[in-house]
């Protein structure tokens, strides 16, 4: 091989990896996209998962509650979605330990859950700032306005397609 | 093959490339949609209202925000928003010399910020760090109402640099007024500590002790030492009606009023008595929010029927908001120095009535609760002076208006009722706690005295250009 036809060989490669430098940056975008509304399903899921697990401690509260417990107080406590509330019932006082201990849970439970949703909201946030920041150093507005277009139909998919596969 | 033909090789091959590059143009893009800067004044205050009427529903169903500390949650989060954006109206300054310590970063005048965006992130982030017990439901809750926002201001944004300065500055006036709210022992993180162990109240005849049925330790017993914004140490409340079991003394008499008002509404009479108590109770913890909550309640109300800007908005909710803040401070610093006695213990003890209770709060079992603090002077009635006497002077001593807070309600009188001016608003609420039986009438005239007080020391903060 002569020198001539290195010197093409080595520039060809040289424009070539710049073009793919930002190919690269833009199929990060979308990862980072697809992670992002990942973490919105996720978070949907906690608090989904939260209120089904307060619905059944109310559902076994109630049926642990004395028959002879005044309508209004009963119908009070039942809307009650707070341990801390519960707990201020004078029939609460009285009830057995297994169902105290079962609303106990429930609220450990969904502290935590709280705590998780948090965890991941940091996570959604420096997802964001990335992607803002990649998006800033596209110089050319067609590109950055059909990737945004992208991103917004990521946003947009169903949780159902999102988490299908976890 | 010569030199010529290698230079138009490599230009055919840098045109090629650069043409797959579709993010790297040869020829610069002209600028053709120049975006209209929108300052605070021209903007609406929906962002403002959404996020403090969440924050509203956050502190009522996390466990610790209590009045006082709640009171200083709202008044952090409302102030760093006004520090946000304020430099940037026409008639508002940034209050920090007030405070001495603070270093609010300017803005760059040559440079556009998107305000909502910048509030939706100061909010967030102060939501974030002042509620970090909030629940899964009020967490979800929050995360919601950022992304609802961002998602519809970031698509009328189109200019990515706007966006991440913006971004940028919510972030750093929340996390610098974050810091400072930190350094301030007592207050910082107090709704995780609401009782005191070591606290045992003085023993003696006249002074406060648990009372009846829960007997619940004191709430908030070092709460005087938490730092204000404004209100200083020295307002203060007279002294109280002097402690006498004699028939025929002034304190006697109040507790009669006190025991005879409950009694006779709990008879069935005086049903606008028993309306007044329960509109303004917002004493159990979940049912409502609290009652220094509910001033900001009533102050989004009155921007609402005003059709104000979102440079006022924010104003009127910082100044409410350390004005209620402050209103906590200083009477629950009165309340235990002073350690006044209920009235359930007054009327149980020295009047003999043993079965007597009040009407606040009742579970449904027939259980009724007195407030597990100092009765003098009375905290409704000093949240609720300190407030009036700010929105006063921001909106004017004549405002008819009518709050409906409360409209709807099926689990108590929650009726709305209409005023002619803030202080009438301020003066049911304080007279409301006598009829529900929580309350001496002396309270709610020191608390009231107190309130306003507090709110002619947060009037004076120079918060105008």
């Amino acid at each position: 091989m002569n020198q001539m036809a290195l010197l093409y060989i080595c520039v060809g490669m040289a424009f070539l990896m710049l073009g793919c430098q930002n190919n690269s940056s833009n199929e990060h975008i979308m990862e980072w996209a697809e992670a992002s509304r990942k973490i919105d399903c996720q978070m949907d899921n906690l608090e989904e998962t939260s209120s089904e697990m307060w619905d059944k401690t109310n559902r076994e509260l109630e049926k642990a509650l004395p028959i002879d417990i005044p309508e209004f107080e009963k119908s009070n406590m039942l809307k009650v979605r707070n341990a801390d509330l519960l707990r201020m019932f004078e029939t609460y006082q009285e009830m057995e330990g297994p169902i105290k201990a079962k609303v106990d849970l429930t609220e450990k439970m969904d502290f935590a859950l709280a705590d998780s949703m948090r965890v991941l909201q940091q996570k959604q946030q420096n997802l964001s700032d990335s992607i803002r920041l990649a998006l800033m150093e596209i110089a050319a507005e067609n590109t950055r306005t059909k990737l945004q277009e992208k991103i917004k139909a990521i946003d947009n998919k169903a949780c159902s397609k999102i988490l299908q596969y976890e | 093959m010569n030199n010529s033909k290698l230079l138009i090789g490599l230009f055919a091959l840098l045109l090629f490339l650069q043409a797959c590059r579709e993010d790297a143009p040869l020829f610069e893009e002209e600028e053709d949609d120049i975006k209209e800067v929108l300052d605070p004044q021209d903007l609406d205050f929906d962002i403002a209202r959404d996020w403090m009427d969440l924050q509203l529903e956050v502190e009522r169903f996390t466990p610790g925000y209590r009045p006082p500390t709640a009171a200083r949650s709202l008044a952090y989060t409302a102030l760093a928003a006004y520090e946000a954006v304020a430099p940037a109206t026409d008639n508002f300054r940034s209050i920090q010399t007030e405070f001495g310590v603070l270093e609010i970063p300017s803005i760059d005048s040559e440079l556009r910020y998107n305000w909502e965006i910048v509030l939706n992130t100061c909010y967030s982030e102060c939501l974030g760090y002042f509620y970090p017990t909030a629940p899964t439901a009020q967490q979800s809750s929050m995360l919601q109402m950022e992304r609802a926002w961002r998602i519809q201001l970031e698509e009328e944004e189109d200019d990515l640099e706007v966006i991440e300065r913006s971004i940028n500055r919510g972030r750093a006036i929340a996390e610098i007024i974050y810091n400072w709210s930190t350094t301030d022992e007592t207050g910082h993180e107090s709704y995780l500590k609401n009782t005191d162990p070591n606290y045992s109240p003085p023993q003696g005849p006249g002074l406060w002790q648990p009372t009846y049925p829960d007997y619940a330790a004191a709430l908030f017993p070092n709460f005087g030492d938490v730092r204000t914004f404004a209100a200083g140490k020295d307002v203060k409340v007279k002294d109280p009606l002097p402690y006498s079991e004699d028939p025929g003394s002034q304190l006697y008499a109040q507790a009669l009023e006190t025991m005879n008002w409950v009694n006779e509404i709990k008879a069935g009479d005086k049903y606008e008595d028993k309306w007044i108590a329960e509109f303004w109770s917002d004493d159990c913890p979940i049912l409502t929010f609290t009652p220094a909550g509910r001033w900001i309640a009533i102050t989004s109300q009155v921007m609402e029927r005003n059709g104000i800007d979102l440079a006022k908005a924010l104003y009127s909710y910082a100044k409410v908001g350390i004005a209620l803040s402050d209103a906590g401070v200083r009477c629950w610093d009165e309340k235990y120095r002073i350690n006044y006695l209920r009235p359930i213990d007054y009327i149980h003890e020295v009047m003999g009535e043993t079965d007597w209770n009040t009407i606040m709060c009742p579970d449904g079992s027939g259980q009724y609760f007195t407030p597990n603090f100092p009765t003098y002077p009375s905290g409704h009635a000093t949240f609720s002076a300190a407030a009036a006497e700010v929105l006063s002077d921001i909106y004017g001593n004549h405002f008819p208006f009518t709050d409906r807070c409360h409209e709807g309600r099926s689990e108590f009188l929650g009726t709305p009722r209409s005023y002619q001016s803030f202080l009438e608003m301020a003066e049911e609420n304080a007279i409301s706690r006598v009829p529900l039986g929580v309350h001496f009438r002396m309270d709610s005239e020191s608390g009231t005295d107190l309130g306003r007080k507090v709110g002619r020391e947060v009037n004076k903060l120079k918060w105008h250009k």
